[in-house]
């Protein structure tokens, strides 16, 4: 029974149960430094596509799934081998918004580059991709900021 | 609407910080909430014995290439014992007709 537990006993435990929550979604949380790589190695793929010769092509892509993969082996190998956060921790409208967001940077990088190349431009990929980049960096605190929010509510 | 039970097993404050972390999480690692919670090995080992025991808790021991990674878990169990006793937790804040700020204080 809990007639004996005072209100700010039982306040202080829900606030515990809240931390300890804000410390298992912390530990999925995105690192700024993943978006400016990604950003980078997205740059680095276009460029070697813009300059039409295999080997550059080539070493782009090498560098940007290499890359890729590095990046996302130690954000998963860093805070997941600890603990592994549930997956409905921040709800299906998390997934939506970050469905969204990476639509709105191809949004903004494949209408891009097709504009540039339509319009003879060298560097159609590089540009869009330097574009799709600016959208990623400036836009990824926002989400995060939103995705933090969610999972403070609950939701 | 999740019924409201308290659960003085769970209201403990070193298990509630443990059940709580792992309420957040598929599962955790033993030196994981070790640290978090700021206990011994021993501390924490009694700790998750009493919560295995109670059902609330599954403890899984395996190995991650040669090291040895001894895992803990809420079981379906465990969860729902835990959201009970969150919402019991709730009903009496709110009957004191109180919200809880982040760092604990009620207003």
């Amino acid at each position: 029974m809990n007639e004996h537990i005072h209100p700010d006993d039982a306040a202080r435990s829900l606030a515990e149960v809240r931390r300890r929550k804000e410390q298992i979604v912390a530990l999925s949380r995105i690192p700024g430094w993943f978006r400016w790589t990604v950003a980078l190695l997205a740059v680095v793929l276009a460029a070697g596509l813009d300059s039409r010769r295999p080997l550059l092509i080539g070493v782009g892509t090498t560098v940007f799934v290499l890359g890729l993969l590095i990046a996302l082996g130690v954000i998963f190998g860093r805070g997941w081998s600890r603990a592994t956060p549930r997956h409905d921790l921040l709800g299906p409208r998390a997934g939506l918004v970050i469905v969204a967001f990476v639509g709105l940077v191809l949004l903004v990088n494949l209408p891009t580059t097709f504009l540039l190349q339509a319009a003879g431009s060298p560097l159609p990929a590089t540009v869009g991709a330097v574009a799709g980049g600016v959208v990623m960096i400036v836009g990824g605190p926002i989400v995060a900021r939103y995705l933090r929010r969610l999972a403070d509510d609950g939701r | 609407m999740i019924p409201p039970k308290f659960d003085e097993l769970i209201h403990a404050p070193t298990r509630l910080s443990i059940v709580a972390l792992l309420a957040a999480a598929e599962d955790a690692e033993f030196r994981f909430i070790r640290d978090s919670v700021g206990l011994s090995d021993s501390a924490l080992s009694k700790q998750l014995t009493t919560l295995e025991e109670a059902g609330y808790v599954e403890i899984r021991k395996s190995f991650v290439g040669k090291r040895p990674r001894t895992s803990a878990r809420l079981t379906t169990v465990g969860r729902a014992a835990f959201d009970q006793h969150v919402s019991a937790l709730q009903q009496i804040v709110a009957q004191a007709g109180r919200t809880v700020r982040p760092d604990g204080a009620t207003q």
